[in-house]
């Protein structure tokens, strides 16, 4: 057990190449700030945080509540410099700190402003804080000589795929219901709303379309991650991609994410890929002939640093990118990969053979340093162990709806924090019955008349949301010296354009229902089903 | 890469021979530019222009009264203050565009009145003209509800209040001839936002999604279109049928005082002209031309029956609250459970509008980009 263990730590730290996960750190970087720069150019600061006069705090975190004044405008101005400090890994891990706890501590005081794309963003960011993404092209490297890294563990690029993997898996696996593969809903409403579009609008207007981009959706999220993983097919399915993301971000108001995932996605291209890029690019610019086996005295970009390898004993330096192109020739590879897997350890160079990854894997260490740091102390066990749990939580914490029971897109309870994507159409509406317990006297409160568009049109088909609004009537209630009251909800939604029903039972007091429980929510009506 | 390539090229053969096979051909699509242009040519700018020319007819009357104050001059005021009002109720409807922009409810008819404010800018020594009443007085102190507080009958009849204004300096017809060239001139500003040879903002409806500034998808319109429809369901039950049938108050009595038009006794005709012009721009009807509408959509997206539903809920709506005796405020007391029935009808209807239709048609509400994911 003890040797696979070690066989294993030595696989996964491994040192690669940090070019693209580099790379990836600044564009990722670009997009916090595009997306911070929304906040402020759409006035989302002030119409999600300083205009409602109430909030649908998550469970056991009402204290996470909007700053009063101008203070919201500093945290998003806060969390703008985190990102520009990402993007040019400038502080890095206090940038990523920062944005971390200013973001996520800003989609957490409503849960109107829930998106999946913010879930991934906060995870991938709590992510970077053990991944040390500034170690080439940042201003960190270039200040601090012992922050300059040409590789990372391996464990760092898996790390970020696995988080990339879980959000197209979940999302696939949410798709796998009736009405979407069964009844092309709800793309059958949406593609509907976009005939206009020039080329495919026509074609939306057939429901056979909508049908079969269900299921070429459906099977996209589910297969795209191990086609990505692939080298024969991993250019083919990035171009799928960015073709599917591309679509949506057409047809759907879904602000970054498709970009994100776009971004993400090219995580599963080998981790040497900029540097191979650059040296195609530069040698087609100079029409300068690929260096001959053997050869390391080809031009090389001047950012791309040496990389110390043992050989027969020797110790020699190459730069890196040329090392990989000498050590194709001479490695079995399959055809058509994009390069080489390589290792080169304890002074011979073997390749692994049938990997379908394709990366290039060096590691400089001499024998002893790696035995030295191979070593199977209690913070690497701890690190395993965080690693597993963190792993294990992100695949089971989607699926808990299915404790609960019941249509999830009906009772939304374990919907949030799912990877549940563009999964429904639901439109509801909802007024409120306050009663005062000893006189009897009833007011029907319309909510539209506490909270922003948004908010109510968010809380309308939410029952999670409805239930926290009751309490919020009953602390208003009292607030005016009107107390105790009970709540009811007169509240009906369609889902997926079925006709209404009744989402929340009228009879139920949700004054008296606690606002968090481990147990289906009895108050919330069952959903009758037929076909949409 | 060839092998991939190979995949490729199979897969687009296979799908070009699926194609052949079951006759490939995108499904006509349903004009919805046709029928934003209908809904503008026929609906809209139908209801600014008749709205516009009451609007007009109601000064004129003002200015007859005022200058020959007597009983056949009040009686032709306040014929054409019902009429700009209900013009008024059935294009309000259209509350986004120059309406929004050009804030002409909050100038036009905004209620309830502040009568105080009203009373007291009467009492006060202040020039009492256009710039007095759109700059010093509040939105709730002007337009067609102050114009129908000074007169219709109160505690006095307005006849006696008219004629004994004249013989106090005229304050009152003063205050008359101000609003009514304020809320004229208004009327005429939001007409001219609408008209094709003005501000034509129902281009911006027509060619959103290709050369509009307002609407950046050719969905947005209909959206647009249809949240209003919500907002309006929502206000009718809420503001003008619950809040006097004292269902906010926390009481069960009626508050008769609580209806829109409380001294031109004009409440049900007002909801009923709300509804009239939310019918007319769903079902894109009005003055006998028709259109493509809003039901047609619905149908063309598979849901007929979605439309037939709204369609007769419109009705039963209209009937509902038909069958009220005039005037509300009497009505609630005499006919409460025929007002609540009316309640009930309109209740219902929001609920289809605000579910089934937005629904059916994907409506998303443009505020922020958070929807859908």
């Amino acid at each position: 057990m003890r040797g696979w263990f070690e066989r294993f730590g030595r696989h996964v730290e491994a040192p690669v190449d940090i070019s693209l996960l580099a790379i990836w750190r600044i564009v990722f970087g670009g997009l916090l700030c595009v997306s911070v720069l929304r906040f402020f150019l759409y006035d989302w600061i002030f119409q999600l945080y300083q205009q409602p006069k109430l909030f649908f705090p998550y469970e056991g975190l009402g204290w996470v509540r909007a700053w009063s004044g101008s203070w919201m405008v500093w945290q998003f101005a806060g969390m703008g410099l985190c990102a520009v400090g990402i993007m040019v890994g400038a502080w890095y891990r206090w940038s990523v700190l920062g944005f971390l706890v200013l973001f996520t501590y800003a989609e957490l005081i409503d849960k109107t402003t829930y998106l999946n794309h913010y879930y991934f963003v906060s995870l991938v960011c709590f992510l970077m804080l053990f991944v040390p993404l500034h170690g080439a092209y940042s201003l960190d490297a270039l200040r601090h000589t012992s922050v300059r890294r040409e590789s990372l563990p391996r464990w760092c690029l898996w790390l970020l795929r696995f988080q990339v993997g879980v959000v197209y898996f979940f999302a696939g696996v949410a798709k796998l219901k009736v009405d979407w593969l069964v009844y092309g809903q709800p793309l059958r409403i949406w593609l509907g709303a976009h005939t206009d579009l020039p080329l495919l609008g026509p074609w939306f207007a057939q429901s056979w379309v909508a049908l079969a981009m269900s299921w070429g959706g459906a099977i996209f999220d589910l297969t795209v991650v191990g086609f990505l993983l692939w080298s024969r097919t991993r250019l083919w399915a990035y171009g799928a991609v960015i073709v599917f993301h591309l679509l949506t971000w057409k047809l759907f108001l879904i602000g970054i994410f498709p970009w994100v995932m776009i971004l993400s996605a090219a995580l599963f291209f080998p981790p040497d890929t900029p540097r191979r890029v650059y040296v195609w690019v530069r040698r087609w610019w100079t029409k300068e002939q690929a260096p001959q086996k053997g050869s390391t005295t080809s031009a090389y970009p001047s950012f791309a640093q040496t990389v110390t390898i043992m050989e027969n004993g020797k110790t020699s330096a190459y730069p890196y990118f040329e090392q990989m192109e000498v050590g194709k020739e001479n490695a079995k590879t399959s055809e058509g990969s994009l390069s080489a897997q390589m290792e080169v350890s304890m002074g011979n160079a073997k390749t692994s053979e049938g990997s379908s990854s394709s990366e290039m894997v060096v590691d400089p260490a001499s024998s002893a340093n790696q035995e030295a740091a191979m070593r199977w102390g209690w913070r690497r066990r701890l690190a395993y162990v965080a690693v597993g749990v963190y792993a294990l939580w992100q695949m089971l914490f989607p699926l808990r709806h299915h404790l609960y029971g019941r249509d999830v897109c009906w009772t939304e309870q374990g919907y949030r924090f799912s990877w549940k994507v563009m999964l429904m159409e639901k439109t509801g509406t909802v007024t409120f019955w306050v009663s005062h317990r000893s006189s009897g006297r009833r007011w029907l409160v319309s909510p539209r008349a506490h909270l922003t568009p948004l908010q109510h049109k968010m809380m309308s088909t939410q029952p999670d949301m409805i239930l926290s609004f009751a309490h919020w009537l009953v602390g208003d209630f009292a607030r005016r010296g009107i107390g105790p009251v009970e709540v009811r909800a007169e509240a009906f939604a369609s889902l997926n354009g079925r006709p209404m029903q009744r989402l929340i039972d009228p009879t139920v007091d949700l004054a008296k229902e606690p606002l968090f429980t481990w147990t289906s929510r009895p108050w919330i009506r069952s959903f009758r089903w037929h076909a949409p | 890469m060839r092998w991939s390539i190979g995949w490729m090229g199979f897969l687009g053969a296979l799908w070009g021979m699926v194609c052949v096979a079951i006759g490939c051909q995108p499904a006509p699509v349903f004009d919805q530019r046709k029928l934003l242009q209908d809904t503008v040519d026929i609906v809209i700018l139908p209801l600014a222009e008749a709205y516009v020319e009451k609007a007009r007819a109601l000064k004129t009357a003002g200015e007859t009264l005022c200058k020959k104050p007597d009983s056949i001059a009040l009686e032709a005021m306040r014929a054409a203050w019902r009429e700009a009002k209900l013009a008024w109720k059935r294009t309000e409807i259209v509350r986004f565009g120059p309406a929004m922009d050009l804030r002409t409810r909050s100038y036009v008819d905004w209620w309830p009145l502040q009568s105080e404010g009203v009373e007291k800018a009467l009492a006060s020594q202040d020039v009492l003209d256009v710039k007095y009443i759109e700059d010093t007085l509040g939105s709730s102190r002007r337009g067609l509800t102050a114009i129908e507080y000074l007169i219709f009958d109160r505690e006095k009849p307005a006849w006696e209040r008219l004629q004994g204004d004249t013989q106090q300096g005229g304050r009152q017809c003063a205050f008359l001839l101000a609003a009514l060239t304020s809320f004229e001139g208004r009327s005429a500003a939001y007409g001219q936002a609408w008209r094709k040879d003005g501000g034509n903002f129902g281009r911006e409806m027509v060619e959103a999604g290709r050369d509009s500034k307002a609407f950046a998808t050719l969905q947005a319109p209909v959206d647009q279109l249809i949240n209003e429809s919500v907002y309006w369901a929502e206000n009718l039950e809420q503001m003008k049928l619950a809040v006097p049938l004292g269902k906010k108050s926390g009481s069960t009595a009626p508050q008769p005082t609580q209806v829109e038009s409380l001294w031109g006794k004009l409440s049900k005709e007002a909801i009923l002209a709300n509804l009239e012009g939310l019918a007319a721009l769903y079902g894109c009807s009005y003055n006998g031309k028709t259109g493509l509408s809003l039901y047609d959509l619905l149908r063309s997206r598979g849901y007929g029956t979605v439309a037939t539903k709204v369609k007769a809920q419109f009705q039963a709506a209209q009937e509902a609250l038909s069958a009220i005796p005039p005037p509300l405020q009497q009505a609630l007391l005499s006919e409460n459970a025929k007002v609540e029935a009316a309640y009930q009808a309109v209740m219902e209807l929001r609920k289809i509008l605000a579910t089934e239709v937005s629904s059916a048609l994907g409506t998303v509400l443009n505020f922020t980009d958070n929807d859908g994911d």
